[in-house]
């Protein structure tokens, strides 16, 4: 009798912006962290060893037993597009050429031998796949359908800017056929980041700021930004690289000329308001943009339907995590479902990259089956217990998670702003109750007092509403058909918020009537999801509104907290009134009895 | 007993007034002392994580508090003389935690603690006295001042714990030579960041010399034979790998 042996695949994605690891087990996603939550540089784009070695150790096993590890690039290839990028642009590009070339010399050429070390692996198991096939894999492997249409879309890989592939799944045998693509400079991705730098915002950071800012705006400079680029029906992209500056500056990714056309550009770090006349400006820019790339996006998804004939639709890449455009997708094209990954930007293509070598290379069968997010590092109530004690912080011990929920969910109706910090950390961008910081959606004021006061961030941004399924209808009006269904727990569409919505939930209304929902069952998302799914039960009993304002645990340009000595830091440096640690709650008023001071006796 | 080297920071005292001349130079300086800080804060979290000793976990969870603290107030206080600044990018690699008591051990990371924390009080005392000369720099005065006065507390924990294990025979020669070697690999440290920097101008020229002798040459046969970038539109997409020796293949 023969079994079918364990296939153990490790992807890794590295050394442009959102470092990440994951491992698959026999075709699973058992365990996937960015680096970020390790190193807690926001966006860290170093090889990932930490995250390798947590995803090691949560799927018990050391690295020789792997039977591949997965590069989500090609590096040769993308070093390719690079000299000839310089050789094009020359010589114009020395900036950006002394930089670029001595990273690559230094670094990005020997990735191979770099994970060999790290790992202490057989080069021979390393294996590499290109930059969009690892995005269209992390959106149709683990996504629920059998068959898709799967449009990538983000700023550049090796030379791709947007591919369409066709994913099928027959009788559990997976493949992935990679059909037509965009190549660079031609790039979305690019178009949204030289223009989120345009208005002062840091790229691979500031796009949702951008995407928020829009609502403030009316598309008045649309024709400025067709001059600038051009979109066809079938979704081709044309830009007009003279209003652009990523081919020679490794700084700066947008030319004079574009502030000829468009006016000065915002200064970084300037105080905004999208409200004053030069911040309305600023606000149209943004609206126009996001008109425009919303159009595009549209135009590439109904090209990649009619190429595939296909009534589903996956999608990745880092456009794939503006969810506005992902709101119209799902309420304009005639498809029958759409899937975005969770973690549908750099990061997610480690997860794509296991999924891949698993299925396509390794044939393990594929179960169509949307997995859960909850896939980062955890701490037990008995860990969460001794730091506590040990770092001598007042906190209350609940057992009875019911009640501890039931005291939360009353602080919260209080107007209190808490944070919860339970089981295991979400992968992807968005906190989704694991590291959240909670507040009740019903108070107006909570809005500004949330960015200012807990998380120091800009007061334009909008907050993301968690409620619950069956009362997701009274608030929102989603998707016609259920079609943002697999995007809704995730947090990764905009759907408008129901006139009795908007009169009262204010706090998570944006200025544009819309709101980013994330809708929580009661199972199906892991214990994680459970447990949040039950706080919402309470506050719905204490409130009659199953509705919570959900933002990540973090401050602003940190990322989301890791541990429980993250979480404490972020509620001692923040105006947050509570913390929950597992199924310990700490509050302002217990550490008020408190002196830290005390510990000046050593300096005695 | 712990003794301690109260050296004078006599280069940055004749430094001062030519490093910290403007509100670009101060604001850059104060991005850089803020990553240094926030680099600082996430190695204690780990401490306060990887301890088993209770007091210690304690006293690593309070100095990252105040690490952390210090990072955003240097970071807020150098945007506010300078909206636009941002830290230099070999600067920015100080905002990594190194998992220096995972690799050090207690006694070699206490050492180092206390050591860097007595050599930043010393310095933020000489910035606190020198822009106290300055009126109009009062705030950045208070800045250092302050903060002065608050690592004060690490310098006193971190020798209060190494005494600690000082008294215990067994350790007190592993605590003096910990401390030995702390100081020796603070002094190399600083000999490689000067190092890095000189590196960093060097590959530069290097770079400029193959820029201007190499390159010309490519470019031209590039745009004669007509291979650049490829047009807009959808191209035909290469095949996928399906087995492992396509997957092998880095190109």
């Amino acid at each position: 009798m023969s079994t079918n042996p364990t296939r153990k695949v490790l992807g890794i994605s590295a050394f442009f912006h959102d470092a990440a690891a994951a491992i698959a087990i026999d075709g699973h996603i058992v365990a996937a962290a960015e680096e970020e939550r390790f190193s807690r540089d926001k966006h860290d784009a170093s090889m990932p060893i930490e995250a390798m070695r947590f995803c090691l150790v949560e799927a018990g096993i050391s690295a020789d037993e792997l039977d591949a590890v997965v590069f989500y690039e090609k590096p040769l290839r993308k070093f390719e597009r690079l000299l000839v990028d310089h050789l094009e642009a020359f010589p114009r590009a020395f900036p950006r050429f002394s930089r670029a070339l001595s990273t690559w010399l230094g670094k990005k050429l020997w990735v191979e031998a770099d994970i060999a070390k790290a790992l202490d692996v057989d080069p021979e198991r390393i294996l590499f796949m290109s930059h969009h096939l690892a995005h269209a894999a992390s959106a149709f492997l683990p996504s629920p359908f059998s068959e898709a249409a799967v449009l990538t879309i983000d700023g550049v890989g090796e030379w791709a800017t947007s591919g369409i592939f066709h994913g099928t799944s027959n009788e559990g045998r997976a493949q992935l056929t990679p059909l037509v693509e965009q190549r660079y400079p031609h790039s979305l991705g690019l178009l949204y980041s030289a223009l989120t730098a345009y208005l002062g915002f840091e790229v691979n950071e500031g796009e949702y700021k951008v995407m928020g800012l829009a609502a403030y705006g009316e598309p008045r400079f649309r024709r400025e930004i067709e001059q600038m680029a051009q979109v066809a029906a079938d979704g081709t992209l044309t830009l007009d690289m003279r209003y652009f500056a990523f081919q020679r500056s490794p700084t700066r990714s947008f030319s004079k000329q574009m502030e000829r056309l468009l006016g000065p550009s915002r200064p970084p770090h300037a105080a905004f308001d999208p409200r004053s006349d030069e911040g309305r400006r600023y606000a149209d820019i943004a609206r126009s943009l996001q008109a425009f790339t919303e159009d595009a996006v549209l135009a590439m998804a109904r090209h990649a339907l009619a190429l595939t004939g296909s009534r589903n639709l996956c999608l990745a890449g880092g456009v794939a995590l503006n969810s506005v455009a992902n709101g119209r997708l799902a309420r304009e094209l005639d498809i029958d479902a759409l899937y975005v990954h969770p973690a549908a930007g750099d990061a997610g293509g480690a997860v794509g990259a296991a999924l891949y070598a698993s299925h396509v290379i390794l044939g393990v069968p594929r179960e169509a089956q949307a997995g859960v997010p909850y896939l980062g590092p955890s701490f037990s109530d008995d860990a969460i217990g001794r730091f506590l004690d040990d770092c001598r912080i007042a906190h209350h011990v609940e057992p009875d998670l019911v009640t501890l929920d039931r005291e939360v969910a009353r602080r919260l109706a209080q107007g209190q702003v808490g944070a919860l910090f339970q089981g295991r950390a979400e992968w992807g961008p968005r906190a989704l109750g694991a590291r959240s910081i909670l507040a009740d959606p019903r108070h107006q004021h909570m809005t500004e007092f949330v960015n200012t006061k807990v998380k120091y961030r800009e007061p334009f941004r909008p907050f993301a509403p968690a409620v619950l399924a069956d009362e997701v209808h009274r608030w929102f009006e989603l998707a016609p058909e259920g079609r943002d269904t697999f995007m809704t727990p995730y947090m990764l569409s905009v759907a408008r918020v129901t006139p009795e919505g908007q009169a009262l939930l204010p706090a998570i209304t944006h200025v544009d009537g819309t709101a980013r929902v994330q809708v929580v069952r009661p199972t199906g998302q892991g214990p994680e999801g459970s447990r949040f799914h039950a706080l919402l039960e309470r506050f719905r009993e204490e409130t009659g509104v199953g509705c919570l304002l959900n933002t990540s645990l973090n401050l602003k340009g940190e990322p989301l907290a890791t541990t429980p000595a993250e979480a404490y830091a972020i509620f001692v440096r923040s105006g947050l009134d509570f913390l929950v640690l597992g199924n310990c709650l700490v509050t302002k008023r217990t550490l008020a009895g408190e002196s830290p001071e005390a510990e000046l006796e050593y300096a005695a | 007993m712990i003794t301690e080297t109260q050296s004078v920071p006599f280069v940055l005292r004749l430094s001062a007034p030519i490093a910290w001349r403007s509100n670009r130079a101060i604001a850059t300086k104060l991005h850089g002392f803020s990553m240094t800080e926030q680099g600082s804060a996430l190695d204690m979290f780990r401490a306060a994580e990887a301890a088993t000793d209770p007091q210690h976990r304690r006293l690593f969870l309070r100095h990252a508090i105040d690490e952390a603290r210090h990072a955003r107030r240097f970071r807020d206080e150098a945007l506010k003389l300078m909206p636009t600044s941002a830290p230099r990018e070999h600067e920015r690699r100080h905002a990594i935690p190194q998992n220096l008591y995972a690799t050090l051990g207690t006694e070699r990371f206490l050492a180092f603690v206390h050591l860097s924390e007595a050599r930043a009080q010393r310095q933020f005392h000489v910035l606190a006295q020198h822009f106290s000369r300055h009126p109009e720099r009062a705030p950045v005065a208070t800045l250092f001042r302050e903060l002065a006065r608050e690592e004060q507390f690490h310098v006193a924990y971190s020798r209060h714990l190494l005494g600690q294990l000082f008294a215990q025979e067994v350790r007190a020669r592993r605590v003096r030579r910990a401390l030995a070697r702390e100081r020796r690999a603070l002094a190399w440290a600083g000999w490689k960041r000067a190092g890095a920097r000189l590196g960093g101008h060097f590959t530069t020229l290097l770079m400029a010399v193959v820029f201007v002798a190499v390159l010309p040459l490519f470019a031209l046969i590039l745009r004669l034979s007509r291979h650049g970038a490829p047009p807009p539109g959808w191209h035909v997409a290469s095949a996928a790998p399906t087995d492992h020796a396509s997957a092998r293949r880095q190109a």
